[in-house]
């Protein structure tokens, strides 16, 4: 359970710097995006990561049986919930207009894909740890039983 | 720990005697390998009903409500289902990988870690199953990792 929270926790963090990053990418085209950003709006941003988490923690129990395009379309919905519902309703960093709510969702979509490319990687290189460990288990086991044999 | 072995030619049956302070998670393991030694389950292959023996069966699939058995180069029909062969099994060498497949980690010659985030077991006979990344750590506890 403790390793489970852990992820989300990192997966919090992995994704409020990506939001961080790709924001001043996009200030730095257009110049607008982050005029207004301040010290409160990171309190917000995180805020919103931290739901985020929250949420996704949930809804993994509800999707663990399902295929990884399913979960990963409920990540997705968990995500637009929280950056229009928290960010667009509460915290009020856009005007609930057309324009804006492409702007935003195309931004999600953006920073969700890179947070889940950086986390599919992880998770690889954890199991490519993970395998090299059994592979060595199975190779002991065997050797055991040939000493056995012998 | 020592390993005592009595020879006896007029024996009937293997009697196995464990002499100990407690019974530890070591000991609890080694009866478990004992008890997985003459475990079977009753299987039907062409309307022909066999009894085989646990450590023959490879890993365990439930398709459309039926549950079957696989070993190294057949597939058997078994009565029981799969939630109540996960019970039977529970402490022996087998673990559940994905809610439709229970694999005995006897079985596995090789792991590799795919990108969709599963591990891939190639087995005895060359067959490759996938582990669901949900079950992945009850997996790992299986190799004391």
């Amino acid at each position: 359970m403790l390793k489970r929270i852990s992820g989300y926790i990192v997966s919090c963090c992995v994704s409020f710097t990506v939001c961080v990053m790709v924001l001043s990418v996009a200030h730095s085209i257009d110049g607008k995006v982050m005029e207004f950003y301040g010290w409160k709006e990171n309190f917000h941003l995180f805020a919103c990561c931290f739901s985020i988490s929250l949420l996704m923690f949930f809804t993994d129990k509800l999707t663990e049986k399902y295929s990884l395009a399913v979960e990963l379309l409920v990540k997705f919905a968990d995500v637009v919930a929280c950056v229009f519902g928290l960010g667009g309703l509460i915290f009020r960093w856009f005007p609930f207009d057309l324009k804006w709510s492409i702007y935003v969702f195309a931004l999600a979509l953006i920073i969700y894909i890179i947070t889940f490319i950086i986390t599919i990687f992880s998770l690889y290189f954890a199991n490519e740890k993970t395998s090299n460990e059994i592979n060595k288990k199975i190779a002991e086991r065997k050797m055991k039983y040939e000493q056995k044999s012998d | 720990m020592k390993l005592n072995i009595e020879i006896f030619k007029e024996c009937q049956e293997i009697e196995v005697s464990i002499r100990c302070k407690e019974v530890d998670n070591q000991i609890k393991k080694a009866i478990d390998i004992l008890k997985q030694r003459d475990m079977t389950f009753t299987v039907k292959k062409d309307d022909i009903t066999k009894i085989l023996k646990v450590c023959d069966i490879y890993y365990f699939e439930s398709v459309d409500n039926r549950t079957f058995a696989y070993t190294s180069n057949d597939v058997y029909l078994c009565q029981k289902k799969l939630y109540e062969i996960d019970k039977i099994l529970l402490g022996t060498s087998f673990v559940r990988i994905s809610k439709s497949c229970i694999l005995n980690t006897d079985s596995i010659d090789a792991v590799r870690a795919s990108l969709n985030g599963k591990l891939e077991c190639t087995l005895s006979n060359n067959e490759k199953i996938m582990i669901n990344r949900h079950y992945v750590p009850e997996f790992k506890k299986k190799f004391d990792i």
